[in-house]
This record gives structure tokens, C-alpha cells and sequence, in this order.
């Protein structure tokens, strides 16, 4: 049985953890309704260039040579995974790295690379012997257009030179703020699931060839920009939740706590009348 | 005086959208000019600016170069970013 002052000392320490934890929170749930926000206003976007796409395909008499989706036998796959710079977030790092780990199995490592986008799962994955070719961090709850255009810049290379032949995507799709499930996708070669419902006659400038030859990476961007977009509304989604259900728990602790040190109190309280009592009846 | 729909989308949101009575651009061989009605174009943009000529005044627009799209008279202009001249 700890003492009245131990229990007053864990109730003050815990009501501010409480205090931290609200915070966390209130912050979290406010950032998430702008990432949320911007999840959706990229939308247009990529409707946008998924439409061109599509026009510039259907009309393609398949001469054209295009590397970005040009299917080779897959030696070797990089995979994009893309997770959270900082913790407290709940399952959000592990149910990645939990995703990553049965994507990997029974894969040798010289027949993978992973490319980490935030601290977490690098550092996770670095510590655990995994091949991890390149790393980026420090943008996770916040990305720009501009990071998904770095990703872009180096999974291109390394696919164009032959380094790898699949560049696969992982990241966490923003379900809702209860809900948000990993997932992956293939990033390159391009898969277009050609539906030739609407037959494109658009005229090109300059040319097909020159425009798809620059449409199909800033597709590839606008994916990439979307995935970043739905990990951060993720992460703070997952930190909401994790932030609130602490946030509870800890009054859930004080009340009990209180309840300890009340009941001690009053028993120390009766004690003393007890003892009091007794020394007036022993004086008459 | 007929007029087209022209939208400037970029990832994080849309620049301008209005009715215009004329767009020229520059695509990766040369300007180029669109009036309303044209028929469906699809252009991959040079770096540059692009004039929008609407409510009678002439607006610039500069872009790290994009698409231009045209559609059932509408024009859609996506780029990565984009500002006002």
C-alpha cells in the first residue's frame, strides 16, 4: 500500500501526461481536418491528367516506344514506402512495417530495395538488416508537391537504368479518421487500364509521342503527391485516435487514483478520531 | 461574344477558373492560340507564361510548364504550380 503522498505525487504526474496527451490531440485533429482538406483538392488534378492520359492511350497506335511502361521480366523490385517521421500514432508504423514485412517474405535481399520515406520505418528497417537504398524524412505530416517530385526524380532513374524493374508503392490510405488501411500499388511500369469507351480524337501538340512522353511521369507524380497527401492525413488520423484513447485512459487512471487516496485519507482521518476517542474514555 | 471555360488546376488547388475569350500559350514547338470552340487538343506546355484574355482584360500567368486540354469547349490547363503574373 503506497502512502498518501506517492498517490499525490502519480495523480499530479498523471494529470500532465493528460494535459500533453490533450494537447497532442487537439493539435492532431485540427491538422488533420487541413490534410484531409488537401487530400481532396488534389483530386481534380490527378482526375485531370488520368483523363488526358487516357485520350493520348486510346488514340496510341502502339508504335511508340515508351520506357515508363515498357513490362520486363522483375528481377528486382523497389518498393516506395511511405510512413511517419515521428511516433505516438498509435499502430500507424507498425501495421506499415507489419505491410512491408509480408510483401518481403521469402524474398532474398539482393531481389529488393527499399526506398523509406520518413524516420519510423527507416529506422526500423536499417536496424533490421533490410536493404534500404535511399531514404527522405522530414516532411511526413506535411509534404509538397516538390517531395513527390524528388521520389519520382529517383525511382525514375533507378528504374530507367535498369537498376530495378518494378517500383512498387506502400502507404496508408485515409480511410477515415478511424479507419486507415495500408496498401500498395505498382507504381512503374505504368499499368493504364485501357477503356476504349470514349475514342480519343484529340489533336497533339506538338506531338503524341512528346506529350505522353511528359505526361506519363507527371502522372506518376501526382500519384506519388497523392499517396504522400493520404499518409499524412493517416498519421494524424492514427494520432488522433491513439492521442484520444490516452487522453481517456489517463482520467480513467486519476479517478481511480482519487478514489485510493480519498479512501486513505478517511482512513487515516478515522483512525485518528479513533485514537482520540479512545485516550478521552482512558482519562475518565 | 462567345467564350470557353478555362480552369488552372495544380496539385494543391485551382488558380483560376472562369470564362474567357481567348488562351494562348506555348507548347514544347510554339505558341499557339485557343478561341472557344475549338476542337479536343491535348499540349504538353513549355515553361512560360500563358495570356488569358477574359472580362476584357489580358491576364499572365506563369507555369514551370503542364498540359493544356480541351474539351467541350472548356479549357484545362494542369500544372505543377502556378502563379499571377
Amino acid at each position: 500500500m503506497s502512502s498518501a503522498q506517492d498517490l499525490r505525487k502519480r495523480i499530479k504526474s498523471v494529470t500532465n501526461t493528460q494535459q500533453i496527451t490533450k494537447a497532442m490531440k487537439m493539435v492532431a485533429s485540427a491538422r488533420l481536418r487541413r490534410a484531409q482538406q488537401k487530400a481532396k483538392g488534389t483530386e481534380p488534378y490527378t482526375e485531370r491528367l488520368r483523363h488526358m492520359l487516357h485520350q493520348s492511350m486510346s488514340s496510341l497506335d502502339g508504335g511508340a516506344d515508351l520506357p515508363l511502361l515498357t513490362v520486363r521480366p522483375v528481377n528486382k523490385v523497389a518498393y516506395v514506402v511511405v510512413g511517419a517521421d515521428k511516433g505516438l500514432a498509435g499502430a500507424y508504423t507498425s501495421n506499415i512495417i507489419k505491410y512491408v514485412q509480408s510483401l518481403l517474405k521469402d524474398t532474398p535481399t539482393d531481389a529488393y530495395g527499399l526506398f523509406t520515406v520518413g524516420r519510423k520505418p527507416t529506422e526500423y528497417f536499417t536496424g533490421h538488416g533490410y536493404s534500404v537504398v535511399s531514404e527522405l524524412q522530414g516532411f511526413s505530416d506535411k509534404p509538397g508537391f516538390h517531395h513527390a517530385q524528388d521520389i519520382v526524380e529517383q525511382v525514375k532513374t533507378m528504374f530507367l537504368s535498369g537498376e530495378v524493374d518494378e517500383v512498387v508503392l506502400v502507404y496508408t490510405k485515409f480511410v477515415n479518421s478511424l479507419l486507415q488501411e495500408v496498401t500498395h500499388e505498382r507504381l512503374l511500369p505504368l499499368s493504364l487500364e485501357s477503356d476504349t469507351a470514349e475514342a480519343g480524337e484529340s489533336l497533339f501538340y506538338p506531338d503524341q509521342g512528346s506529350v505522353l512522353e511528359q505526361l506519363l511521369p507527371a502522372y506518376v507524380e501526382s500519384t506519388v503527391y497523392n499517396a504522400l497527401l493520404h499518409g499524412a492525413a493517416s498519421e494524424l488520423g492514427a494520432r488522433m485516435t491513439a492521442m484520444t484513447s490516452a487522453t481517456d485512459n489517463a482520467g480513467e487512471l486519476i479517478g481511480t487514483l482519487h478514489l485510493e487516496y480519498n479512501k486513505l485519507r478517511q482512513a487515516g482521518i478515522t483512525n485518528e478520531i479513533s485514537e482520540i476517542v479512545g485516550g478521552a474514555n482512558a482519562l475518565q | 461574344m462567345s467564350t470557353m471555360h478555362v480552369t488552372i488546376i495544380t496539385p494543391d488547388e485551382t488558380v483560376f477558373s472562369g470564362d474567357a475569350t481567348m488562351v494562348v500559350g506555348k507548347a514544347l514547338d510554339g505558341e499557339f492560340g485557343i478561341q472557344p470552340h475549338h476542337m479536343p487538343l491535348v499540349s504538353a506546355l513549355a515553361p512560360g507564361a500563358i495570356r488569358i484574355d477574359h472580362d476584357g482584360k489580358r491576364e499572365e500567368f506563369i507555369l514551370p510548364g503542364g498540359f493544356l486540354e480541351v474539351e467541350n469547349n472548356s479549357v484545362y490547363i494542369t500544372t505543377a504550380s502556378c502563379e499571377r503574373a
